[in-house]
């Protein structure tokens, strides 16, 4: 089960420190959590099932480019951090 | 004139209360959060939120804004042509009164939701979301065309004009909300003679009390 952790920006819609998820993606591991924290799900995903445009996740150190994130392979111990991509100085 | 105001702001909802001459300003909810739009009717308060990350909200008070839940916000139908997501709640405004549960909300992209359960669910306008001519529409200052007025004829709340910016201004036919829309008119007249450039800025559009008639 992957850890999953959210921004600070998400702390009143879901528990402080990580959830856990099954999947053998960065998608399928958000969707299996979602599906349980539903309220979540459309900050992170948009009408489409989509990584919205403005959130980025970072799997085990790695920044992950935004079109392939949730197609992004994991592992079982794998951690992930979905944050608000930031831009500007 | 009410004593009570609502303000939609980038940074939050604020009320003002007037009390004799002086008016007071209290911070009403969404700190820091952009508040695209509030509506207030009959005790509850509807507002509208867009997070810069996290998408459009929708959020609803039963209780004069001391606590606020938040709802499933309208979203375009994975069957809907084009299939866009939703960018921004434009305008609400209520069913008037033989549809007290009634909202509607105009978004951006230019959908027309409509919920009769108080905003619990919602369903697009498809009729109006498939007319051809929106394949000319454009944006106003957004990447996307978006409904910006909504007026339900007070003599016949089944009967609902709206003005998308930039596409016109349409008109359903009474009692056939979710059947066809047709072009009322691209601007009215009186504005297009005086002021030619008008068409490219948006107007909101409302019904006057005077009732004036149009030629």
């Amino acid at each position: 089960m992957a850890d999953i952790h959210f921004t600070s920006h998400l702390r009143n819609l879901v528990p402080d420190g990580p959830l856990s998820a099954a999947g053998a993606t960065v998608g399928e591991a958000l969707v299996n959590l979602l599906a349980a924290q539903p309220h979540v799900r459309g900050y992170v995903l948009d009408d489409r099932g989509c990584l919205r445009k403005h959130v980025c996740i970072f799997a085990d150190g790695e920044r992950l480019a935004h079109d392939g994130a949730l197609a992004r392979p994991i592992g079982p111990d794998s951690k992930l951090y979905v944050m608000q991509a930031l831009s500007g100085g | 004139m009410s004593d009570h105001l609502l303000i939609a702001t980038r940074k939050g909802l604020f009320a003002l209360e007037r009390k004799r001459s002086d008016w007071t300003s209290t911070l009403g909810g969404f700190p820091g959060v952009a508040v695209t739009n509030v509506l207030r009717t009959d005790g509850v308060i509807y507002a509208a939120l867009k997070h810069g990350h996290f998408g459009a909200k929708l959020h609803r008070s039963d209780d004069a804004g001391a606590t606020w839940c938040e709802l499933a916000a309208p979203a375009f139908p994975a069957d809907a042509a084009d299939a866009p997501s939703l960018f921004q709640i434009w305008t609400m405004e209520t069913g008037g009164r033989t549809h007290p549960d009634r909202l509607w909300i105009g978004a951006i992209p230019a959908g027309l939701f409509r919920s009769d359960d108080r905003g619990e669910s919602w369903q697009l306008v498809s009729s109006l979301w498939n007319v051809p001519e929106r394949k000319r529409w454009f944006g106003g200052g957004y990447d996307a065309a978006g409904i910006h007025s909504i007026s339900p004829d007070p003599r016949d709340d089944d009967r609902v004009f709206l003005a998308i910016s930039c596409g016109g201004v349409w008109e359903s036919p009474t009692r056939a909300i979710l059947g066809r829309y047709s072009v009322r008119a691209c601007l009215r007249p009186m504005c297009r003679r005086s002021r030619p450039k008008t068409a490219r800025f948006r107007i909101r559009i409302g019904w006057c009390a005077a009732r004036p008639r149009l030629t």
